[in-house]
């Protein structure tokens, strides 16, 4: 070949190629100006999904069942960024009810790994463009994104649902008064344990006794002694090098308290967060935990191990929230259907507040949203919408953060996985304890990593309780600027 | 006869160290071919096996079809073609603007080149995000291609290779019409073509690899390169898919190393050129 | 006209300032040829490196306007403990696995290069080979065989009857763990340097040497390794720059480590900027990051070229 034919191939491969990649952006580009959300039952629109209200016309208030008849529905591209778990529970349940409904609304789907839906977006929203239309991630996450701004507000579309949503969890998608977000589904906290071996341990096996036996953490720290003495087995997983520092979590959301206060200091050196940790060493100190690290193999083993099982011994139980019921028998810990019960987790103080919060989750449009009417639809339609949310609930266990279900019949349904206790009954009362715990927000993310480290230091001995935390709060000040 | 009965022990000793890395670097390699056949509960089953018991496919027919590999190679392959071409043009001609002409200030501007060369790519990390926002290049593939396309060691590496060639081919096709754009690419590029290949390997490889870049930059997972699609993979709360992951492992690694098994000795020079004083 | 006003110019600077400028339009295609790198460095490193210096001198978070508040940033860098102990993992890293490495790549280079094994291009291939792995895939097939409980190397440990090791979950043998992973990765890129290096050496050196009595070792320490000083400062310089900027074999085989022992500087960075939006921070730990690595690389020319 002539070099010539060379030369000309290789300059039309390098135009070809940058031209290529500069066309690589298939996702929406976000105009820069926010468009208004406009609600169906509005008085008759014109064929654009997003127009500005007319002045005359009253905010909408109805509720979509009996609304004047919708004139226009959604429709068009409808852009969801979720994580796997999630997306499959609405294929299974609602997404079919929904596509029905409004069959015009295009919906593409874009899975990111579950921390990884609000970093995205936050990027996203940073980097000015490729937001999606829609999109649900954990309660963890959401303070950030709604401090970032570039949250659409729902405040008024959301406002006729208001009263049947948890307000502990609505808390952190409000700011100034404005709602951000709209929850999906909290985490009660409870206690997961194993009836054969409390029984193996000589203890009662039945709910109500099993949450006496906890009702504090040293009553816990006392029966978890009993149940090692007894079976030698650990009574939960508490690791301590990679700790996630959950279990601090818990004790400091169910008293009210948190990494941070209403004045916006930061207290995770504060003199209770301090005790909390050294609370947790007790249980190290006892000998009565194993080392796994939740959300690893050795960890699932433990939870699906039976109770003669020597290569991987089973632990007794496992404080955590409620969406684990669901993991527990459906992947984790098949083989173990009807030897787990679910009891009260333990109270800080006697008296005191048995219930937290773990995890949850929350629906929110972004401003630079392109289909925010199709967007709401879903959410109404998925989410607020009574009967689907607890279409979801049986399906998931992902429990819903609308009281409004739990009027419903399948609350009182036995769950023969936990030995036919009526687990959803249980959770709904769980959650009505639920305190506003200072954990989730603007900054949790540094906030519970820090915390986290802070339990390793002790935990490994490297540093004392008062010593870790001090650093960790330190750090967290450095960053976020509070006092 | 001593020195042969010192030799033999001297020499085991030096085949068992040999064999003994060797087995260590291979050891990754085997290990991820064979998770990539098991079954979930096989990968971390006791006890170990090389072959497992129930191989599969499904981890592979899973990343083709539920993670869309085709259309991630496809991006990868035209991330790594393109910033390898461009690359490879400016700096050919940049080295040879160095190595073959005299002109006003060279001195003080290929000082002001190797200077670049110390500069970390942490310092430049967060405002590049930010410019790339202004050009709203963010989820494109061009701040992968465009900012390395100039790579001040490229064009060291041209400088010194094509100082050697000889000035009177030059001199000649200049006394015979040539413009000087025509000289560099009808005699300089056919005779550097070696060095061509060789640095143009070691582009090609390191923008297939990078990771960092396409993780600030590509946002959309249809946009993705395969090393943030293998990070992917990676999701918390125990949906770890081990198996799919180290298939898409396997697979990102047979396009290189079909590269460098052929290309092997280019790839050796790529490495060593400029640096060592030979 | 012109020539009145030639006669205001004396005549010498003038004749220089044109010949200058015929040289320079002589040269008008090799600024041509050379131009497209300025440019791109002008565009994608000098603007950003400004912009960077600018917003070290802001708090700003990414949205809204950039405030200038001076050298606040800067203040709170000494109290930044993650970032010195990313420092200080730097420094550590480098002694675990530097010597290892170019000990190691020395010592099989001259194996190799000793003419006294077979199979030199086999061995050589399958010592490179990790080189062209992305560190992606790398990271991941080393956690599973680092998994404390069921991962390759413990189950051997085992068989052998040693305690299995808490690879990834230990503050000293997380830093192993990724030290092992970097001198995988790099002992045959680093090997294929001492080779090349090797090769100017004259072979007979070292055997005249051995007819002196001297033995392999001796050799190797005294005559071999001091001439390959230039080979291995280069590789050394290279490493530890390397090990301050380590990336993706830390995010996904530890993570940060236990107890942020295996964080380092750019990481530190990184999760600034994207993870917390303290775009202004991060670009104040930068730019010291950038000073402190500016300070160590002259400091090791220095001690080098003292020596000599």
């Amino acid at each position: 070949m002539s070099t010539k034919l060379i030369h000309k191939l290789l300059a039309v491969l390098i135009l070809v190629s940058i031209v290529l990649s500069a066309c690589s952006t298939a996702t929406t580009q976000a105009p820069a100006q926010p468009t208004e959300v406009v609600a169906p039952t509005k008085a008759p629109v014109t064929a654009a999904p997003a127009t500005k209200a007319p002045a005359t016309a009253a905010p909408a208030t109805a509720a979509p069942a009996t609304a004047v008849p919708v004139v226009e529905k959604p429709s068009g591209k409808l852009v969801i960024w979720v994580q796997q778990a999630n997306q499959d529970v609405w294929t299974q349940t609602v997404l079919p009810g929904f596509q029905a409904e409004y069959p015009d609304i295009e919906i593409e789907f874009i899975n990111y790994p579950p921390a990884d839906v609000a970093t995205q977006v936050g990027l996203a929203i940073q980097g000015g463009s490729g937001v999606p239309d829609l999109a649900v991630t954990e309660t963890r996450s959401i303070g950030a994104l709604v401090a970032l701004g570039g949250l659409k507000d729902l405040t008024s579309l959301i406002e006729p649902y208001k009263a049947d949503l948890n307000a502990t969890v609505l808390d952190y998608c409000t700011q100034d008064g404005k709602i951000y977000c709209a929850p999906w589904d909290i985490g009660p906290v409870v206690t997961f344990y194993r009836r054969d071996i409390f029984e193996a341990a000589g203890l009662a096996s039945d709910p109500d006794s099993v949450s006496a036996m906890v009702a504090t953490y040293d009553d816990f720290l006392a029966t978890c002694k009993t149940i090692k003495e007894k079976t030698g087995l650990n009574c939960f997983a508490l690791n301590k090098a990679n700790n996630l520092g959950t279990m601090l979590e818990n004790m400091l959301w169910q008293q009210g308290l948190g990494y941070y206060d209403a004045s916006g200091k930061v207290t995770i050196d504060a003199p209770y967060v301090v005790e909390a940790v050294k609370k947790i060493g007790t249980f190290w100190d006892a000998n009565v935990v194993s080392d796994a690290l939740e959300w690893t193999d050795p960890w699932y083993a433990e939870l699906n191990a039976a109770m003669d099982n020597t290569d991987t011994p089973p632990i007794a139980t496992i404080v955590i929230a409620a969406w684990m019921g669901n993991f527990l028998r459906t992947w984790i810990a098949a083989d173990q259907a009807g030897n787990w019960g679910v009891a009260l987790m333990p109270a800080y103080t006697a008296g005191g507040v048995q219930a937290s919060n773990q995890g949850g989750s929350d629906y929110f449009i972004p401003e630079g949203s392109q289909n925010p009417d199709a967007a709401w639809a879903f959410i109404e339609y998925v989410n607020l919408n009574t009967a689907n949310q607890v279409a979801q609930f049986v399906y998931s266990d992902y429990f819903p953060a609308n009281k409004a279900t739990y009027a419903d019949p399948v609350f009182q349904e036995p769950d023969p996985y936990f030995g036919d206790q009526v687990t959803r009954a249980f959770f709904a009362e769980v959650a009505q304890n639920i305190p506003f715990g200072y954990i989730y927000g603007e900054y949790s993310v540094t906030m519970s990593n820090n915390a986290a480290v802070a339990l390793q230091n002790y935990a490994l001995g490297t540093m004392s309780a008062e010593d870790a935390l001090k650093e960790a709060a330190d750090a967290v000040r450095l960053e976020t600027g509070m006092p | 006869m001593s020195s042969l009965s010192r030799k033999i022990p001297a020499d085991i000793t030096l085949y068992s160290v040999l064999i003994l890395i060797s087995i260590f670097m291979i050891l990754p390699f085997v290990w991820m071919l064979s998770t990539s056949f098991k079954l979930p509960q096989d990968i971390f089953g006791y006890p170990p096996r090389l072959i497992p018991e129930n191989p599969i496919l499904s981890n592979y027919t899973y990343i083709f079809q539920e993670k869309s590999l085709l259309r991630i190679l496809f991006n990868t392959i035209i991330i790594a073609l393109s910033s390898t071409l461009l690359s490879l043009f400016f700096t050919t001609l940049g080295g040879y603007g160095f190595a073959k002409f005299e002109f006003p200030g060279k001195k003080t501007l290929f000082a002001i080149l190797l200077a670049t060369m110390i500069i970390p790519g942490a310092v430049m990390m967060v405002p590049s995000f930010i410019i790339m926002r202004e050009f709203g290049w963010v989820n494109t593939f061009l701040p992968l291609i465009i900012p390395g396309a100039a790579s001040a060691f490229g064009i060291f590496f041209f400088r010194q290779y094509i100082s050697t060639i000889n000035d009177e081919l030059m001199d000649a096709a200049r006394i015979d019409g040539a413009s000087e754009f025509g000289i560099f690419s009808r005699i300089i590029l056919p005779i550097i073509s070696p060095g061509i290949v060789s640095l143009g390997l070691i582009f090609f490889m390191r923008s297939w690899n990078d990771y960092m870049g396409p993780l600030i930059y590509l946002k959309s997972p249809e946009n993705w390169t395969i090393t943030v699609s293998i990070n992917a993979l990676n999701g918390g709360a125990g949906l770890t898919y081990w198996g799919p992951q180290m298939a898409m492992s396997v697979i990102s690694l047979i396009p290189l190393l079909i590269i460098f098994l052929i290309f092997q000795r280019r790839f050796a020079e790529g490495i060593t050129a400029g640096a060592i004083k030979g | 006209m012109a020539r009145a006003q030639k006669r205001m110019i004396p005549d010498s600077i003038k004749s220089t300032l044109v010949s200058w400028w015929q040289r320079v339009k002589k040269a008008r295609w090799a600024y041509t040829f050379i131009a497209p790198f300025y440019i791109f460095f002008a565009i994608f490193s000098l603007y950003p490196m400004v912009l960077s210096l600018y917003l070290s001198l802001t708090r700003w978070k990414g949205v809204g306007p950039m405030k200038f508040s001076g050298l606040v940033n800067f203040g709170l860098i000494p109290q930044d403990k993650i970032f010195w102990q990313s420092m200080t993992n730097g420094v550590i890293l480098f002694f675990l696995y530097v010597p290892v490495m170019l000990f190691l790549a020395l010592a099989l280079a001259v194996i190799l290069n000793s003419g006294r094994v077979k199979g030199f291009r086999f061995f050589r291939t399958l010592i490179f080979l990790p080189f062209i792995t992305n560190m992606v895939a790398a990271g991941y097939a080393f956690r599973i065989l680092l998994e404390k409980q069921n991962g390759l190397f413990n189950m051997v440990l085992g068989y052998l009857g040693l305690p299995g090791i808490p690879w990834l979950e230990s503050v000293w043998w997380a830093r192993i763990s990724l030290s092992l992973l970097i001198i995988w990765a790099w002992l045959g890129y680093n090997m294929v340097f001492m080779l090349a290096g090797l090769q100017t050496i004259p072979g007979d050196l070292t055997e005249a040497a051995q007819v002196d009595g001297a033995s392999p070792v001796q050799a190797f320490f005294h005559i071999t390794v001091p001439l390959m000083r230039p080979v291995i400062l280069f590789c050394t310089i290279t490493s530890m720059i390397g090990s301050f900027g380590l990336f993706t074999e830390v995010s996904t085989l530890t993570g940060g480590g236990p107890i942020n022992a295996t964080i380092t500087p750019l990481i530190r960075i990184y999760n600034l900027a994207f993870r917390t939006y303290q775009f202004g921070y991060a670009s104040a730990v930068a730019y010291t990051f950038f000073a402190l690595i500016f300070i160590l690389t002259i400091t090791q020319f220095r001690l080098n070229r003292e020596r000599e």
